[in-house]
């Protein structure tokens, strides 16, 4: 146990518990709203001027997991990394107020960073810190590529969960017990040893806020700033000349594709027409009206012929 | 040198393959075609071999199936060894996978170990006139789409979107070669397992994740019949959504809110429960595969959606509906 004495004001003992988990939370700030001004640009659009950026929203929930972990006495340390331009730093020192420990910030210009580049980016970084445990967001709102965490992961040679919706720490501190979300709402327990990396999925936490006390302390907080220069390239492959991937058009958006309905080929031409315009045969549905016994009958009938409900067997025919 | 070949990882669940890889399939061999290259469809898992001949009704040339406890459930180290082998000794061309929870965390961990470029979620495929795979994926929450190649990297890697693909079945077709994998995994590496399975809790997943969804609106109020609603929601092992009077009586958390000001849904069943209709509603749900409607006003414009119009007192109706579905079982 450690007490110490913040001092500022308030004579205030904290007492924490001595946690040995060395957390790295990784960042990204996104522009409110999704549309990057690169994006935009490309897209013929006027890049707006009153852009406002945050924190990315699952990112934020992965760090509120790090501080919980801290709460808990399980972590010692949270590391906060993120790489971009200089307004980075607010997103840095946005989690700092949370109640992260200190702050790495890898400044990089404007350009589109890929997927590919900004793991290989984090990855040399976090591979001087030394941690037993990494946490990301499961993907950015702005690029949402969900590509990043396991990517690092793999350079790392790290085991991976994503898409976590509830975490925990063995007592020993070896191994993780996350539940990781899957289709059509179905979850997954999974045992992972440390050192891994987890991305984290919505409904994790609900982030806290940081008081105005906590924004102002952040700024005395240690945020230090890294170059490409000071990174170098390495076995990582982080030479920018040789980009995987490559976007060669950039357009507005399309409606969502979806299957839409064809007429068989056997209906005289009008009747496809008809159809057609229609937009489906069932679109026109049909009125059920009378006694609700009757009614839900026919309701019932009706999910059953389309799947949604079958008849048990043990109590079959009444 | 093996001739070029596409390739495509497909999902199962119980024993049948999921719409998803009939819609994975089916692109595979339209751009496989085009290309002149052979589909190849790699199938793990645990008792999956009686999959293997259906694959031809979309187009397979041939399986590589690989059958191990350690494939089954999935986990991310296993799959990254064993395709990282198989790919190296076949060298594929083109490798597609699905955009599902095993798709986005296998794939960028695959093309990192492989040092080849990756394009997530990709909602069209194109084939350019140097014969490049164009992928074009949303940006930016849907507000734009790119259009990416990976000129210097083989095999190009790529997950598609589930929904946004037409399944296409063959007419004639014959059953696959079929190349049985042996799998060399020690399951003492492995540093991740799969140590449970929680099936969803339909009153806390989330709407987006729902098959079936109930929704109630004002004229559940009106007619005094919330309870029934809920019960006929459990029964069908839907969650309860609602329309936003009924969140601002706080009878529906807001995250259950469909529609303008809270989410859009599209399930395969929407059975909306005294909801009129007004458009700050149906634009959250207009896109469900069915949606049947019960309202007392035969002029609700919730109708003009509803594949099923039931027109009639709400509560009767949801109480002898629920007195019916004890007798039957909700397919989830």
């Amino acid at each position: 146990m450690i007490a110490f004495i913040d001092s500022r004001r308030w004579c205030r003992v904290v007492v924490v518990a001595e946690g040995s988990l060395k957390v790295v939370v990784c960042i990204k700030q996104v522009p409110e709203g999704d549309l990057s001004p690169e994006i935009a640009s490309q897209m013929g659009l006027s890049p707006r001027q009153d852009i406002v950026y945050l924190v990315n929203d699952l990112d934020l929930q992965a760090i509120e997991q790090a501080v919980q972990l801290k709460e808990s006495g399980q972590a010692r340390e949270i590391i906060l990394l993120s790489l971009g331009p200089e307004r980075v730093e607010e997103a840095l020192y946005a989690g700092l107020a949370m109640g992260a420990d200190r702050a790495i910030q890898v400044v990089a210009d404007d350009r589109n960073w890929s997927a590919q580049l900004t793991s290989s980016a984090l990855a040399k970084v976090i591979r001087g810190l030394e941690c037993d445990l990494i946490l990301c967001g499961y993907r950015s709102s702005d690029g949402g590529s969900a590509s990043v965490g396991p990517m690092v992961a793999e350079l790392l040679g790290l085991p991976q969960v994503t898409a976590v919706c509830r975490l925990e720490i063995s007592p020993d501190l070896e191994r993780a017990i996350v539940c990781r979300r899957l289709e059509k709402g179905r979850r997954e327990i999974v045992e992972c040893k440390l050192p891994a990396l987890f991305t984290v999925a919505d409904g994790l936490n609900e982030p806290r806020y940081a008081s105005l006390m906590a924004l102002k302390r952040a700024r005395q907080k240690a945020l230090q700033r890294l170059t490409l220069e000071d990174l170098g390239s390495g076995p990582e492959g982080l030479e920018l000349s040789v980009p995987l991937v490559q976007m060669v058009a950039c357009s507005s958006p399309r409606p969502r594709p979806k299957p839409i309905f064809v007429p068989g080929g056997d209906l005289p031409a009008h009747e496809r027409i008809r159809l057609l315009l229609a937009g489906a045969p069932d679109k026109q549905g049909s009125w059920l009206e009378g006694e609700p016994d009757e009614v839900a009958e026919h309701v019932a009938r009706f999910l059953e012929v389309h799947g949604i409900i079958t008849k048990q067997d043990q109590r079959g025919r009444l | 040198m093996v001739a070029a070949s596409l390739w495509t990882l497909v999902e199962h669940s119980d024993g049948s393959l999921d719409d998803n890889s009939k819609q994975l399939l089916s692109e595979g061999h339209r751009l496989a075609t085009r290309l002149g290259q052979a589909l190849w469809a790699l199938l793990f898992g645990e008792r999956v071999s009686d999959l293997a001949p259906e694959l031809g009704r979309f187009g397979v040339d041939r399986v590589l199936l690989a059958e191990s406890g350690l494939l089954s459930p999935y986990t991310t180290e296993p799959y990254t060894q064993l395709l990282t082998d198989l790919i190296c000794r076949y060298e594929p061309s083109i490798f597609l996978l699905e955009a599902t929870s095993l798709g986005q965390d296998l794939a960028p961990r695959l093309a990192t170990r492989l040092h080849v470029g990756y394009v997530p979620d990709c909602v069209r495929l194109a084939v350019d006139d140097q014969k490049r795979l164009v992928m074009t994926r949303s940006i930016c929450g849907d507000q734009a789409y790119g259009a990416f190649v990976c000129p210097n990297s083989q095999p190009q890697v790529a997950t598609l979107r589930p929904g946004a693909f037409l399944i296409g079945e063959l007419d004639q077709w014959q059953p696959p070669d079929v190349e049985v994998i042996e799998v060399k995994l020690q399951e003492g590496q492995l540093s991740t397992t799969v140590t449970g399975q929680e099936s969803a809790d339909p009153r806390t997943i989330e709407l987006a994740e729902a098959e079936v969804i109930v929704a109630a609106g004002r004229g559940v109020q009106r007619a005094n019949s919330f309870e029934a609603v809920q019960e006929l929601a459990d029964l069908l092992k839907a969650p309860l959504a609602g329309s936003r009077p009924l969140v601002d009586l706080r009878l529906i958390p807001p995250e259950r809110q469909v529609g303008q000001t809270g989410v859009t849904v599209a399930p395969k069943l929407y059975l909306a429960c005294g909801v009129s209709g007004a458009s700050q509603h149906t634009v959250g749900m207009k896109d469900s595969e069915l949606i049947v409607a019960i309202d007392i006003r035969h002029e609700a414009s919730i109708f003009g959606l509803a594949n099923l119009r039931v027109v009639g007192d709400l509560g009767p109706i949801v109480t002898a509906l629920n007195d019916r579905l004890h007798r039957f079982e909700a397919v989830v």
